[in-house]
């Protein structure tokens, strides 16, 4: 059978319950994160020249990555959180029965301060001291 | 007083027959280069299982139609298929709970011999590879291994696989990397490295504890949804991983 090739999964979508997204979402999340690392490590570098430093985070304060800013922080809590979910079904059976109830208070709590986290971070651009 | 019979409500009732819709996945290695859709419809009663209807289009449309099947009720576990976006056996499930409108396609993460046959020797060399059989040193001569209700209890739930391949084609980490060993074959481990007549668990644990072992799973739980026998896969491969861990069964 050597003309046998592997059928692509991407023609259809494989309808996995709330584990299958818990863990895609992890996947995209942690890219995420790492790549805020990446852009944090680079922006930190330019601490010796004030004037690059400076202008960087003027641009941080640009609405559109204040927006970033806050899926990103949705992104770490989500990380965050799931990967708890993730060490509780590794050493507790109960979090494996319970897994579901586990992710959806997870996902509820990361919405929950990302809520709060988005309100602090996009206060400014309501109170009007942007500058 | 006179009853007058109804004739229609006195015949027992008949179910009517429902029209049902198939695509299915299909791939001729000598004709295809690549798998295509192709569509069917048939009759059938809400009663007939998915593999009813496939052997309906196999039998009176379309005789090229290849997918496998042994038993037919759930216990040989050859007719494992993506139906309607999950793994399920299509001789367990009716057209009265998956629906009149069907997308089938074969299994994921193992190559495709015709339409829906897979090449199954990957899995099966997996399943090989954690020794799924009883090892032991001592011989008890002609005496039975005796063995407690809760010795026996304690692998219960993995000795009812049936090696359909639903739970290791359901893993996103298998479709990705072939080299894991898979649900199927640590549901297999499982069985033999909690059973108390068994002397070889720390071989097999040994083996899990590789790359291509335990360590690879994520936890997405599709084995565990997808498992036609119920078995709380999952749950196993987390015992094993703590088996491993605490290196204690």
């Amino acid at each position: 059978m050597g003309s046998a090739i592997a059928v692509s999964p991407s023609s259809t979508i494989y309808k996995g319950k709330s584990g299958q997204w818990a863990f895609v979402l992890h996947r995209i999340t942690g890219f995420l994160v790492f790549v805020f690392i990446l852009l944090h490590v680079v922006d930190v570098a330019t601490v010796n020249s004030p004037h690059i430093y400076n202008q960087i985070h003027q641009l941080y304060g640009n609405v559109f990555l204040r927006l970033f800013e806050v899926g990103l922080l949705f992104a770490l809590l989500y990380h965050a959180l799931n990967g708890l979910r993730v060490i509780m079904i590794d050493f507790f059976p109960s979090a494996i029965k319970n897994e579901k109830a586990v992710f959806f208070s997870m996902l509820g709590l990361a919405v929950l301060l990302t809520i709060v986290g988005g309100v602090i971070i996009l206060r400014p651009f309501f109170t009007g001291s942007v500058h | 007083m006179t009853t007058t019979m109804n004739p229609v409500s006195v015949s027992p009732a008949v179910p009517a027959e429902v029209s049902v819709h198939l695509r299915v996945k299909r791939y001729n290695p000598e004709a295809d280069t690549r798998p295509h859709w192709q569509d069917f419809t048939v009759q059938a009663l809400p009663s007939d299982t998915v593999l009813n209807v496939l052997h309906k289009v196999k039998w009176t449309q379309d005789g090229t139609l290849s997918f496998r099947r042994s038993c037919a009720h759930g216990v040989c576990g050859s007719d494992a298929m993506v139906i309607n976006g999950e793994n399920k056996l299509g001789c367990i499930n009716l057209i009265s709970t998956v629906g009149t409108d069907l997308t089938i396609e074969p299994i994921r993460g193992l190559p495709v011999i015709k339409d829906l046959i897979v090449d199954m020797e990957p899995f099966f060399a997996q399943y090989r590879s954690v020794l799924p059989y009883l090892i032991t040193d001592d011989d008890p001569g002609y005496k039975e291994r005796l063995q407690s209700q809760e010795e026996r209890e304690r692998f219960d739930d993995t000795t009812k696989c049936i090696l359909c391949a639903c739970c290791t084609t359901s893993c996103p980490v298998y479709w990705a990397n072939g080299s894991y060993v898979g649900p199927a074959a640590i549901v297999n481990a499982h069985r033999f490295i909690f059973d108390s007549r068994d002397q070889a668990a720390s071989e097999r644990l040994d083996i899990l504890n590789q790359k291509s072992g335990v360590w690879r799973c994520r936890t997405s739980f599709n084995c565990t949804e997808a498992c036609p026998r119920g078995i709380s896969v999952t749950k196993a491969v987390e015992e094993v991983k703590r088996a491993i861990l605490y290196d204690r069964v």
